[in-house]
């Protein structure tokens, strides 16, 4: 696991409850049943705990973790 | 014996989450016992008030599931853990009623304050984009309605009753009403409250509403007491199943009490302070009586409203007298509680109907010396065990609500 998904990972346990358990790189949002209120307050924690500067309209539920990953880490952070 | 009233509702099923317990057993336990609750609070650090009645304990993470906990205020999750309590004990389950028959009224006046508070901090020292896209829907106050018909199944009216302290009185009045004229089958009603955040508490204080006893927060909430000096605000929720008695009967449910009046008023004179005649509250409890079909001399016991502030505790002391003499024993549960604001009513209605099933009046927590204005048999000390038959819980709020509810032993 790349420290970057490590990172979402471990953001997504903490502040959004989702449980360890669920998260594998290519489940989606809409599987993980964040919606598009809870995809925006993600986007807010990740900008802000990352340092990255993502849209509040780029996570979507179809959106997975690897595809986020990729997101974060073509800002050239690699956590 | 059963109070011979038409139209009682029954309560089949109660749930508290207060500052004297987690549960309603703890709560009960807590207010028979007379010891207060009020503390210094750390989330009011700093303030000209630093002390409140907190639920002690409340872990919403892991009573509703962490992924449900963070999109919740904590009014709404108080709310839902004393539903689910509610739920339960009235020996339903809402995966298998017909939930268009259930309803949902609750009480609830300031909303998300810790949400509301939190954002707009965000808001000033950050940048719009900083903005929970959750503010909303966690602040707002009809949400606590909204999540607990989400959470209890329930497809019937639901609704938030905002009248400041008398909210959770008059949800139950008006869950009455859904139950009277066929509406539902079976109604949530009850208060939920929690606003003990920073500018919230700063506001009551700026009022001049809350007792300033900092040196010795425990002492504080002393309702009737002469040397009282406001209110120590708490929070908290309250929930009552309540049902028509023929249909508790039919699938054996046990009863705490009947519901058997409620009566509502306006002072409709001053936007905060009561009406130094009681002559709207002393409307609303004699329109409760007369609905409950019960005489002014067949009340044994009355919770008050009774908030330990100077002017709250004369004008409703005077009121009770008039109407219903010397007879009943009074208690106010806020000496061990707080003010639980818009939950009180809720909280306190649930506590009478404890009182009516155990025969125990609770005593007045604080109260060494009754305020020499004051003529009325309020137990105090330790809790009197008495032969109860009927019962009055009165609300009073900012806005001039009243708010009287009858209850009667079953």
């Amino acid at each position: 696991m790349s420290a970057v998904q490590e990172k979402l990972t471990g953001l997504l346990v903490s502040q959004l409850g989702v449980p360890a358990a669920k998260i594998e790189p290519d489940i989606s949002y809409k599987d993980l049943a964040l919606d598009s209120l809870a995809l925006i307050e993600l986007t807010m924690i990740i900008n802000r705990e990352l340092g990255v500067d993502l849209t509040d309209d780029i996570l979507q539920g179809e959106t997975t973790i690897e595809d986020t990953v990729e997101l974060i880490e073509s800002q050239g952070v690699r956590a | 014996m059963t109070h011979p009233s038409k139209g009682a509702v029954a309560i089949t099923g109660v749930g508290l989450v207060t500052a004297a317990g987690l549960d309603t057993r703890t709560s009960w336990e807590r207010v028979c016992s007379g010891r207060p609750t009020a503390a210094s609070d750390p989330g009011l650090a700093g303030l000209p008030v630093d002390f409140s009645c907190r639920v002690p304990g409340f872990d919403a993470g892991a009573l509703l599931g962490p992924g449900n906990a963070w999109r919740l205020d904590r009014f709404t999750q108080l709310a839902i853990v004393a539903a689910r309590q509610a739920v339960a004990d009235a020996g339903l389950d809402p995966e298998s009623w017909d939930g268009t028959r259930v309803g949902v009224i609750v009480g609830n006046s300031l909303g998300g304050t810790g949400t509301w508070e939190q954002q707009h901090r965000r808001f000033l020292e950050d940048a719009p984009k900083s903005v929970s896209p959750l503010m909303i829907p966690m602040g707002m106050s009809n949400m606590v309605a909204g999540h607990m018909a989400i959470d209890i199944k329930a497809f019937g009216p639901s609704m938030v009753t905002a009248t400041a302290c008398a909210s959770g009185s008059n949800a139950i009045g008006l869950a009455r009403d859904l139950l009277r004229s066929g509406t539902c089958d079976v109604v949530l009603a009850g208060g939920a409250e929690a606003a003990l955040t920073p500018a919230t508490i700063t506001g009551l204080t700026r009022m001049g509403g809350l007792s300033g006893r900092r040196d010795d927060p425990g002492a504080a909430s002393r309702p009737f007491d002469a040397a009282r000096d406001g209110f120590v605000a708490g929070e908290g929720a309250g929930i009552l199943v309540l049902e028509r008695p023929e249909d508790a009967r039919a699938r054996g449910a046990s009863v705490y009490a009947n519901v058997i009046g409620f009566g509502s008023s306006t002072d409709a004179y001053h936007a905060t302070a009561p009406d130094p005649s009681g002559a709207g509250m002393e409307r609303a409890l004699r329109a409760a009586l007369a609905d409950a079909g019960a005489g002014t001399d067949e009340v044994d016991h009355v919770n008050a409203h009774g908030t330990s502030t100077p002017l709250n505790d004369v004008a409703e002391g005077r009121v009770l007298r008039r109407v219903l003499g010397e007879r009943p024993l009074v208690t106010s549960t806020k000496g061990v509680t707080g003010h639980a604001l818009a939950a009180a009513g809720a909280i306190e209605a649930a506590f009478t109907a404890l009182a009516l099933r155990d025969g125990v009046v609770p005593p007045t927590a604080n109260l060494t010396e009754l305020d020499p204005e004051i003529d009325l048999n309020v137990t105090s000390g330790k809790a009197a065990e008495a032969d109860l038959e009927v019962a009055v819980s009165t609300s009073l709020g900012f806005g001039g609500h009243n708010a009287a509810l009858v209850f009667a032993a079953v």
